[in-house]
């Protein structure tokens, strides 16, 4: 059955892919940090989206989510980004309007 | 494909502690669960019956309970102090420990792996330790009433703070609110534990031909339920510890600047108490979906074998429970709408809720499908899934006032939130425990419930539970709020309303004693019981081609091979009114 | 081989006979390793606890009046050698489990070795940061900022995610022994890699949403 063999069938990731990746990680961090420090335009954005950058490279690469099957993959991806950005958005929502009273 | 299989049995059955106690077994786990939660159950009731005794004749002295509980009751009156503890664990542990952990840890482990031709769940160890980690929970929530100086938790079920958050804000929050946390922090690991096995084991280890759209509506829902209980319970799990660290190491997550208690000014400063609103509605609005989606499953599957026809529209009842788990997540800001919330954001969960009615209409209007035109067998699990159906509507109407924001600040904690959840959450739920116990009996004992007992046990329970809880609407309309320790000295207003309470209290009353009723049944049939065949209502589930009671191994390697639906009931061209799942196309004109 | 691996769980428990044919699973996207799916489900259910934390801190930060500048109480380039710690342990980790995949076993011993010492300087990093912290005035209730609520979260969330490197290195030394003895499955080393990972996954969040926003 073509489910069962799948886990021998999952490709082998050469050195050269982790050393890559790892190099990217590294640029994504020093960035990110480097437009933290200096509080360049656009930083807070810029920040998330490195921050997902680098969340996309360590789950997709280091947690072989890349080798999942489909379902799996928006499974994880859709449940924890969903659940977690429902709950930040709505809360946070509220916590401006409390900051606006308190003014 | 034969029905009784004669295989010969290589595996030994282990010995009393590996087998009743510290047992692997699924079957011997979910039995454990059930009677432990049972047992919370009517401990909660007790307490349930100590709150109505005291708002049907507030103040008034027992001399029996002065005797009994010289601490609670000084001179046969209730302190007020133990009336806050009453209601606050009665709903805890009737939530936790009794609804989701009877339905969820009891139905959940007995039913998965039968339903979908498992020999057992994917973690059998894990799953004992859920099991053990439950009641460890159980037993440190019922210890506060011994073990607390202050008695047990006194802030509701809800434990809002700044009450759960200062040690000094009444006598519960001292020692007893801690003991809540760490009880709820064991309930949590608990659930998340068997949550883990029941999606895995739905999703891995479905038996041959079990496709998704074959499973029944039971493990549909109950594995629905483990996948909004892994997604909501991380919130609380932050809550809690926030929460401690609140309370034992002076931070301020819930506390806002400038609180003043006993006259003193304290040194918190910054938080917000609705932030644990927030975070305990993220979990408490699935946790009412958690309750309820499995008593739907049950409903469904007991409906359809006692009508003796498929169940309507599986697929879009299907579609409805994802879209109630899904949609539970959005709508806990209806509990809050006058908590002080972002009203732009009342609107947002005002609309949400309004459309959760969509999924939950579709449902309702299914089961009135599959019931049109049907042979009714009125046997006691049909009875108590009609109840459910009916619960479910009186309390889904009610809960269409309380969506709505304009409304809901008329009716905010007032009777009618009591009545609204006691019908949906907890009736529906109730009924819904009963029917499948009354249903899968047999199999988990080899015996019937007694039919005579059970449907005197189910029309006192109907009766008086619409007695109890349907005049609390119309205290909750007269304006009557919820958690009163005396309401008549203090609020003149609701004199004239008093016989209403003493009416709710009565029927209260029996119903509780009507509950003895279904434990003697319970524990008589289980010994006396009529022997039960091992298809006793004639009914298409993986479970029933077992024996009865279940053999120690499921299918002792021999797992079935699905060939159909659960449903097919009154098969065109079948001999027989029913076609187990395992019957083949062909065979089917034959043998059934 | 795989046959058997893959029947493991059902050998272990109930000492099943051989019978258990291929076709007894439905073909699912979900049913081809039981044991990596739950860890999936674990780490999302994990995920989820760190992500109510973060959403709390957002929304602490959020009904503060002020919040305290980062940078003149941690150092970029100090910060920036934790996250490149914890970030190579889970490459080491990862390479390690591709060489055990491959049967090439001094090369995972190496980096294996390699990812714990990682994790055991990354924990001693932030001990030491926390000591500088604490140096500073910073408690969980107060701190010379004039922002209780900064140092209580920080406190909590940095100390959650510390202890579970923590269990990750003791997990990891604890497999390490077993595999030494000869008493470990490939696939559990491969689950500690994924718990390993998750835990550097974690690191990802809390650098941006603490430290650098």
């Amino acid at each position: 059955m073509e489910n069962l063999g799948s886990h021998t069938q999952e490709p082998i990731v050469s050195p050269k892919t982790f050393i890559l990746v790892w190099v990217l990680l590294m640029i994504l961090t020093g960035f990110e940090i480097f437009a933290a420090y200096k509080g360049i335009p656009w930083k807070n954005e810029l920040i998330l989206a490195l921050m997902l950058a680098q969340a996309y490279l360590v789950s997709f690469y280091f947690m072989h989510l890349r080798f999942e099957k489909f379902p799996l993959i928006l499974s994880v991806v859709l449940g924890v980004l969903l659940t977690v950005g429902l709950l930040c958005a709505l809360i946070i929502w509220d916590g401006i309007h409390i900051i606006q009273l308190s003014r | 494909m034969t029905v009784d299989k004669q295989v010969e049995r290589h595996h030994k059955i282990p010995g009393f502690w590996q087998h009743y106690i510290f047992s692997t077994n699924h079957k011997v786990i979910g039995i454990q669960y059930l009677i432990t939660a049972f047992a919370s159950a009517l401990i909660a009731a007790g307490m349930a019956m100590l709150i109505r005794l005291e708002i049907a004749w507030p103040e008034h002295s027992w001399p029996i309970l002065g005797t009994l509980f010289p601490g609670a009751f000084p001179g046969g009156v209730m302190r007020p102090e133990v009336y806050a503890a009453l209601f606050t664990m009665h709903g805890t542990l009737m939530v936790f420990f009794f609804l989701s952990a009877a339905l969820v840890g009891g139905f959940g482990n007995f039913l998965i792996p039968l339903q979908i031709g498992a020999d057992d769940m994917a973690f059998p160890f894990l799953n004992m330790l859920s099991y053990w980690v439950y009641l460890t929970g159980l037993l440190v929530m019922l210890s506060s009433f011994f073990f607390s100086p202050g008695g047990p938790a006194s802030a509701g079920w809800t434990s809002y703070p700044p009450l759960s958050a200062l040690k000094t804000a009444i006598a519960g929050s001292d020692w007893g609110q801690s003991f809540w946390i760490v009880g709820m922090a064991f309930f949590i690991i608990s659930f998340t534990m068997g949550g883990l096995n029941f999606v895995t084991t739905v999703l891995s280890m479905r038996t041959r031909g079990m496709h998704m759209m074959r499973l029944p509506l039971t493990t549909w829902a109950l594995f629905t339920t483990a996948a909004v209980g892994i997604l909501a319970f991380p919130a609380l799990t932050a809550a809690v510890v926030m929460l401690f660290l609140d309370r034992h190491f002076g931070t301020s997550f819930f506390l806002p600047s400038g609180l003043y208690v006993a006259g003193k000014l304290l040194p918190n400063k910054g938080g917000s108490p609705l932030l644990w609103q927030h975070l305990f509605w993220f979990l408490g609005h699935p946790e009412v979906y958690i309750v309820m989606l499995p008593a739907m499953g049950f409903t469904s599957d007991i409906l359809s074998t006692f009508c003796r026809k498929p169940i309507f529209g599986y697929p879009a009842m299907v579609g409805s429970i994802l879209a109630i788990g899904s949609l539970s997540f959005i709508v806990w800001g209806h509990h809050m709408f006058v908590s002080g919330m972002n009203p732009y954001l009342g609107l947002f969960f005002d609309i949400t809720t309004l459309i959760i009615a969509v999924p939950s209409a579709i449902k309702t209007f299914n089961w009135m499908a599959t019931l049109w035109e049907a042979k009714i067998q009125l046997r006691t699990p049909m009875l108590f899934a009609l109840a459910f159906v009916s619960l479910f509507v009186t309390g889904g109407l009610s809960g269409i006032f309380l969506a709505m924001a304009p409304a809901d600040i008329q009716l905010h904690d007032t009777y009618f939130v009591i009545s609204h959840f006691h019908f949906i959450m907890a009736g529906a739920s109730l009924f819904g425990i009963f029917a499948a116990t009354n249903f899968w009996f047999p199999k988990m004992f080899g015996r019937m419930m007694n039919e005579t007992l059970g449907k005197f046990h189910f029309w006192i329970t109907f009766i008086t539970y619409y007695c109890t809880f349907f005049p609390m609407m119309f205290l909750g309309l007269h304006g009557e709020m919820r958690r009163l320790y005396d309401p008549v000295q203090y609020y003149t207003m609701f004199k004239s309303l008093q016989p209403i309470n003493v009416f709710i209290s009565i029927n209260a009353f029996a119903l509780g004693a009507a509950q003895l009723v279904f434990v003697f049944n319970f524990f008589w049939s289980m010994l006396r019981g009529e022997k039960a065949s091992a298809n006793p209502w004639n009914a298409n589930g993986l479970e029933w081609t077992l024996s009865s009671p279940l053999p120690y191994e499921n299918w002792e390697g021999n797992s079935p091979e699905v060939q159909r639906w659960p449903y097919d009931y009154s098969y065109p061209g079948a001999a027989k009114d029913y076609l187990p799942q395992v019957v083949p196309e062909q065979a089917a004109a034959g043998n059934y | 081989m795989e046959e058997i691996r893959r029947m493991e769980p059902i050998e272990g428990i109930h000492g099943l006979p051989e019978q258990v044919s291929a076709e007894q699973f439905a073909p699912s996207a979900f049913s081809r390793n039981r044991k990596k799916l739950m860890m999936w489900i674990f780490i999302i259910s994990d995920a989820l606890l760190f992500g109510s934390f973060l959403a709390v801190y957002t929304f602490e930060r959020f009904i503060s009046p002020s919040w305290p500048d980062r940078w003149k109480i941690f150092e970029p380039g100090y910060l920036a050698v934790m996250t490149v710690v914890l970030l190579s342990s889970s490459t080491f980790m990862a390479v390690a489990v591709e060489g055990l995949k491959q049967g090439k076993n001094r090369r995972f011993g190496f980096f294996y070795a390699v990812t714990i010492l990682c994790g055991i300087v990354f924990l001693a990093m932030q001990a030491h940061e926390w000591a500088h912290f604490i140096g500073l005035g910073a408690r969980l209730n107060t701190n010379p900022w004039g922002v209780p609520l900064f140092s209580g979260l920080f406190f909590m969330i940095t100390g959650f995610h510390g202890f579970h490197v923590l269990t990750g290195v003791l997990i990891l030394s604890f497999i390490g022994v077993l595999k030494l003895m000869g008493k470990v499955s490939d696939e559990t080393i491969e689950l500690a890699g994924m718990y390993w990972s998750f835990v550097d996954l974690v690191w990802v969040f809390i650098l941006a949403v603490i430290y650098l926003l």
